[in-house]
């Protein structure tokens, strides 16, 4: 996932927020991504959604269908992969807006699970309780943090 | 002659794999985000941490 093609991204100085644009068959999409601390010392929400630069807000609703999801899934490891360097205690807490999306998050986590693996110790919330990250189990959310 | 000093005002750098610009905004009040975080702690409330997770060892 770490070494997968990705989009150049461009981040501020703390380093919570993330911006780059997805080009594909819907044209140019900007993208939108910020870890908040959520509880401490170290427990962050990561979200992340299309910009409409038009109306400035932010929607992760809607599915892009820009034929480049294994291009912005580069983008976003890379992105939590340079978060948790630069906030090494980080705990990185992510769900989908809804069951489709935290699908598409647990695919993509199983597709590079060997990557990420030996970088990340992942957790997946099922029926409300924590368990170690397993393949082919549909999880309501997860946590990572950096092994 | 003085020496004038430079000040940048629109730095922009590469760290790691990314590039710093201070074009970047700060989302943090965005009500996207203020959502999502509101939703994650009612969340994380409810159902706790990893017990592993709340002690890095």
């Amino acid at each position: 996932m770490f070494t997968l093609e990705k989009y150049t991204y461009f981040t501020n100085i703390s380093g919570f927020e993330y911006e780059f644009e997805s080009f594909g068959a819907k044209g140019i999409i900007k993208k939108i991504a910020r870890f908040t601390k959520i509880l401490e010392p170290s427990i962050y929400n990561f979200g992340f959604g299309d910009l409409d630069e038009k109306t400035g807000e932010i929607n992760d609703t809607i599915a892009s269908n820009n034929g480049d999801q294994d291009k912005i899934m580069g983008t976003l490891g890379n992105i939590i992969f340079d978060f948790t360097t630069l906030y090494a205690d980080a705990q990185i807490y992510i769900e989908g807006n809804e069951a489709i999306r935290t699908r598409l998050y647990r695919i993509s986590i199983s597709k590079y699970w060997v990557e990420i693996d030996t970088v990340f110790e992942v957790f997946g919330l099922k029926d409300d309780k924590w368990q170690k990250f397993m393949k082919g189990i549909n999880y309501e959310a997860f946590l990572g943090r950096r092994k | 002659m003085a020496e004038t000093k430079h000040i940048e005002t629109n730095t922009t750098f590469k760290r790691l794999g990314g590039i710093v610009t201070n074009e970047v905004g700060n989302y943090e009040k965005h009500p996207f985000f203020v959502k999502k975080v509101n939703e994650a702690k009612e969340k994380i409330k409810k159902v706790g941490l990893p017990k592993t997770t709340e002690k890095k060892s």
